[in-house]
């Protein structure tokens, strides 16, 4: 066979690439003879031994080396490069430096973001068949709106797996209430604990370091914690099978994890066995309350799994309304069209879903695009910087490039020598990125709420990544400079008539000036926006007053001395009110139900719809300083107040009324209880601004949870100190201890997500600032240096050194207000569509434009000033000398 | 430190290899003589590192001679001994032929 007869071509081209002619020649020939001996010999491994043979001389040290015969002028004049490269980088240490620099700053940008969109992106990947697990939802319809909900009721899991063969298994999981757990004499509130149903562990590929996964969940009162949180309670032993005491009852550990996975929609610290609670047995199916997940067997199709889902309404759903709100059949099987369950791709949930109720906060693929964009676009404004300043200091490489030319360099090798030289520019620019990375970690992780590791950035795949990136950088950025470079007229060159600035370039980098100053000014605008939109948020009337007021958590334990504790507290002097209630505004949950009005039922207006409950007493209107719209307060002497409620003016009008006529209306609850409205008192804002304010009803319950208490004082420790002694005196029967918030505090947390949106718009406008006042500040220097002579003659002629300041910044002024004209229309339009998601939002205003673009003048100013100053200031003998 | 230039073991072999072949002395030639006289065998890269070597110290000289059909057209790099390398050779041979002598004599010392 004649295939057989030849070696591979692949090493013979290799070889003629890498040795001179002459050397690879007699290689070749040595290597062909060898391998026709080799055929006689051995004829299954001639090729291999010829591969062998000829890399073998990819390790002689004369291989590689000039030898006697025509050298590889090549790789000679790499070295050359080399050397050059470094004797130009040492003189114009000022221009590299901001060059490595400014691109060092935009890799790591560009790196630390990548980062964050990589795992924004990768969140629920671990579990083993992630790709077929759904989480059950509902959308229910009220009022023309539909609502979503991220959690089921509890039988429609097992429902849903029973009914249909394509469902494979499923789990259910929901948030513990915090109890306080004992192990001797360590009390410690648990409040991240999860009740899993037995297959949950198995269900998402959570392993366990010790305990089987099968059984760990399977019986009641069976506790499966992290190592953490193990370690928080026994220390160094050995927590499998430990007992830890909630009050009189005792949860037995029964297996340990390390720890869930950072990018999973869940992070609990325990799961406790669904066994445990009664509800989880529950074969109700018209509320919500639990996140379900079902398996699907491989490449089945949820949408036509969801069209299925109708006729299980109509099973279950129907029969519970129409017992639940007493109504008729016909009433009821409205649901069937009103309530629809959904199935939402577990790797979905983080960025897709924006229910109330979400496990962890969720992310936004939103922010997933902007940052990604402003990442690239600060990689590119680091780049045109390359560009820019490359080309600029091309002038003072006149004289070497003619040298060359004249020597007998060829347009290629020029090209070449200059890429090389800004890949090796790049190269060490990734380098710094690294270090820049290291040193802006634990601040980035700090806007971002994760906590990503410097070794993620060492992983092979990311370094790979990383590297081929800096090359194409290097490349893309070398290109320009070096083709620009290698076409000028080599005699021009030499009798110093081609200066480097023509015309047509000039108005290239008068392009990438703009380019930058555009991107940097509508980012200083954006995060002014931001800012004012939080300010405003943040300092909006909320219709409540939320300042001094102390709230005192967990008083359900003090079971019937809640409300004795709240009386004696209110006796303080420095008390001016206090009230003991289920929920407060700035909470993220609150429970709720299905309400309808009563006036309507029967009527084609009928419609039921989902309503905040608050659970509060007589107090705490005035605790809160609420105000009433209409009607009255809770009162003591009304004892039919316990059937009494108290609804907002949104409820009002979701009920059909007004807030003038709602008083002494009905509404019929889940479970066919009636309640009558007292009053009606203003919407307070009670969720986030982002929000508007919801339904409301408040009613009056006993045993709420918490007792708020408002404050005069200034003296504000000495009284919770007293507040601490009093608990200790009424808390006979719990081991909760004392434990307080303000609530001011606690509705600072509901603008985590805008504050960190300010920070990280922040942080980029200051980098893309950074980055462009590098560039303008490298083409000043350049500009005043071109223009030394210039300015000498113009300086004798008379200009005064303000004359020429003026002269030299007025060029780049211009550029920076053109940047900015650009920049306003796209600000407007894409800071519009942000504000847009805020039920409550302010109007951009002219002024922040004017703020903006005082900014980016007073920065362009800053960073060429020092350069224009000193060349409008130096004398002019001295540039006119030679 | 004399001006002497000092000659490896292999070096040496190949040296005498290329004695020996006389006008047929190149890469191939060389590996397969070596492998058959003195049962060394190595690869064809480093016969050539040595041979380059050799002619940077000044004891082979080469040309490029005639190509052939079994080398698929191409040239090969003839080597031939110089004076020097044969001197060379030779003090090696007398040096080591005293040394015997002396070894089998120990009364010459």
């Amino acid at each position: 066979m004649i295939s057989d007869l030849q070696p591979p071509a692949w090493v013979d081209k290799l070889i003629d690439r890498l040795a001179p002619t002459a050397l690879a020649e007699e290689i070749q020939g040595d290597l062909f003879e060898l391998f026709l001996l080799d055929i006689d010999r051995t004829p299954r491994s001639a090729k291999r031994k010829y591969i062998f043979n000829a890399l073998g001389f990819l390790f002689k040290r004369f291989f590689w080396r000039s030898t006697p015969i025509p050298s590889s002028t090549h790789f000679f004049m790499l070295n050359n490069y080399f050397l050059i490269a470094w004797r130009s980088l040492v003189k114009n240490k000022t221009f590299y430096s901001i060059n490595i620099f400014g691109l060092a700053v935009g890799l790591a940008c560009a790196l630390l973001i990548g980062s964050y969109i990589h795992s924004e992106l990768t969140y629920d990947t671990y579990a083993k068949h992630a790709n077929d697990i759904y989480r059950v939802e509902i959308q229910v319809l009220g009022n023309g709106n539909w609502a979503r909900y991220s959690t089921v009721d509890f039988g429609v899991g097992d429902g849903i797996a029973d009914a249909y063969p394509e469902v494979k298994s499923f789990t259910r999981l929901t948030r513990g209430f915090a109890p306080y757990l004992r192990y001797n004499d360590i009390v410690l509130k648990a409040d991240n604990i999860g009740i899993a149903d037995s297959g949950f562990l198995e269900f998402f590929s959570i392993p366990l370091l010790s305990g089987n996964s099968k059984l760990a969940l399977s019986e009641p009162n069976q506790l499966v914690v992290s190592r953490d949180f193990a370690k928080r309670y026994f220390g160094d032993e050995d927590p499998m099978g430990k007992v830890l005491q909630s009050g009189p009852t005792g949860y037995k550990v029964t297996g340990v994890f390390d720890r869930i996975p950072e990018g999973s929609h869940f992070q609990f610290d325990a799961f406790l066995s669904g066994e445990t609670l009664a509800k989880f047995r529950r074969p109700s199916w018209s509320n919500v309350g639990i996140f379900t997940y079902v398996q699907l067997v491989e490449n089945a199709d949820p949408k036509a799994l969801e069209s299925k889902f109708p006729d299980l309404v109509r099973k279950h759903v129907v029969p519970e309304i129409q017992a639940d709100m007493g109504v008729g059949r016909e009433e009821a099987e409205k649901a069937v069209n009103t309530f629809v369950f959904t199935l939402r791709p577990l790797r979905d949930i983080h960025l897709g879903s924006h229910t109330s109720d979400e496990l962890t906060p969720s992310g936004d693929i939103r922010y997933v695009y902007i940052f990604g964009a402003l990442a690239v676009f600060i990689l590119l404004l680091a780049c045109v910087n390359f560009v820019n300043l490359s080309t600029a200091t091309s002038a003072r490489r006149m004289r070497e490039i003619g040298i060359r030319k004249v020597m007998g360099s060829i347009k290629q090798q020029l090209i070449t020598q200059f890429l090389t030289e800004s890949v090796m520019l790049a190269l060490g620019a990734m380098f710094l990125a690294f270090g820049l990375v290291a040193l802006l970690l634990p601040l980035f992780n700090q806007f971002t709420g994760k906590s990503t590791e410097f070794s993620y950035f060492l992983q092979p795949v990311t370094l790979a990544w990383v590297i081929g990136g800096t090359l194409v950088v290097g490349i893309l950025s070398g290109a320009y400079p070096s083709f620009l470079l290698s076409s000028f007229n080599t005699i021009q060159v030499l009798k110093g008539s081609a200066t480097g600035t023509a015309g047509k370039k000039d108005f290239l980098r008068s392009g990438l000036v703009v380019f930058q100053f555009a991107v940097s000014s509508a980012l200083i605008a954006a995060t002014l926006i931001v800012y004012q939109q939080l300010s405003y948020m943040q300092n909006k009337d909320l219709g409540y007053s939320k300042e001094q007021v102390l709230v005192i958590n967990e008083t359900r334990s003090l079971r019937e001395n809640e409300k004795n504790y709240r009386d004696e507290l209110a006796t303080d002097s420095r008390v001016i009110n206090a009230s003991v209630c289920s929920h407060m505004p700035g909470e993220k949950s609150f429970r709720g139900t299905e309400a309808f009005a009563k006036d309507r039922l029967g009527t084609s207006e009928h419609t039921e719809f989902h309503i905040d409950i608050f659970c509060v007493d007589y107090d705490y209107l005035n605790t809160l300083g609420i105000e009433l719209a209409n009607g009255r307060n809770f009162s003591r002497d009304f004892p039919s107040d316990s059937s009494a409620i108290v609804i907002n003016e949104t409820a009002a009008y979701e009920f059909g009324w007004t807030p003038e006529t709602a008083l002494d209306k009905r509404v019929i609850t889940s479970g066919q209880t009636e309640y009558h409205v007292v009053g009606v008192v203003k919407n307070f804002n009670y969720t986030s601004p982002r929000q508007k304010v919801g339904p409301l009803v408040m009613m009056i319950r006993g045993n709420r949870g918490a007792v708020l208490v408002k404050l005069n004082a200034t003296d504000i420790s000495d009284f919770i100190q007293k507040a601490r002694t009093t608990w200790d005196k009424y808390n006979t029967e719990s081991d909760v201890p004392f434990s307080y918030t303000f609530l001011d505090e606690k509705f600072k947390v509901l603008y985590t997500a805008e504050e960190r949106t300010g920070k990280i718009f922040t942080s980029f406008a200051t980098l893309a600032v950074i980055i462009a006042g590098l560039g303008l500040f490298g083409l000043s220097t350049y500009s005043a240096e071109q223009r030394t002579r210039e300015i000498g003659i113009r300086k004798v002629l008379g200009a005064s050194s303000q004359n020429v300041l003026l002269m030299l910044s007025r060029q780049f002024m211009l550029l920076v207000l053109l940047a900015f004209a650009i920049a306003v229309p796209l600000v407007l339009w894409g800071m519009n569509h942000w504000l847009n998601d805020f039920a409550y939002r302010i109007s951009i205003g002219w002024w922040i434009f004017a703020i903006a673009a005082g900014i980016s003048c007073v920065i362009a100013f800053a960073s060429m000033g020092v350069q224009a100053a000193r060349a409008a200031r130096a004398n002019p003998v001295r540039s006119l000398r030679n | 430190m004399s001006n002497r230039v000092y000659l490896g073991e292999l070096e040496e072999l190949i040296l005498l290899m290329v004695a020996l072949l006389k006008d047929e002395a190149y890469g191939v030639s060389i590996t397969e003589m070596l492998k058959k006289t003195a049962n060394r065998e190595i690869t064809i890269s480093a016969t050539h590192a040595a041979l380059h070597r050799l002619e940077e110290k000044g004891f082979v000289k080469s040309k490029m001679g005639g190509a052939s059909a079994e080398r698929g057209g191409r040239r090969k790099r003839m080597f031939s001994i110089t004076a020097y390398g044969r001197n060379t050779l030779e003090d090696l041979r007398d040096t080591r032929a005293t040394i015997w002598t002396m070894i089998s004599n120990p009364a010459l010392t």
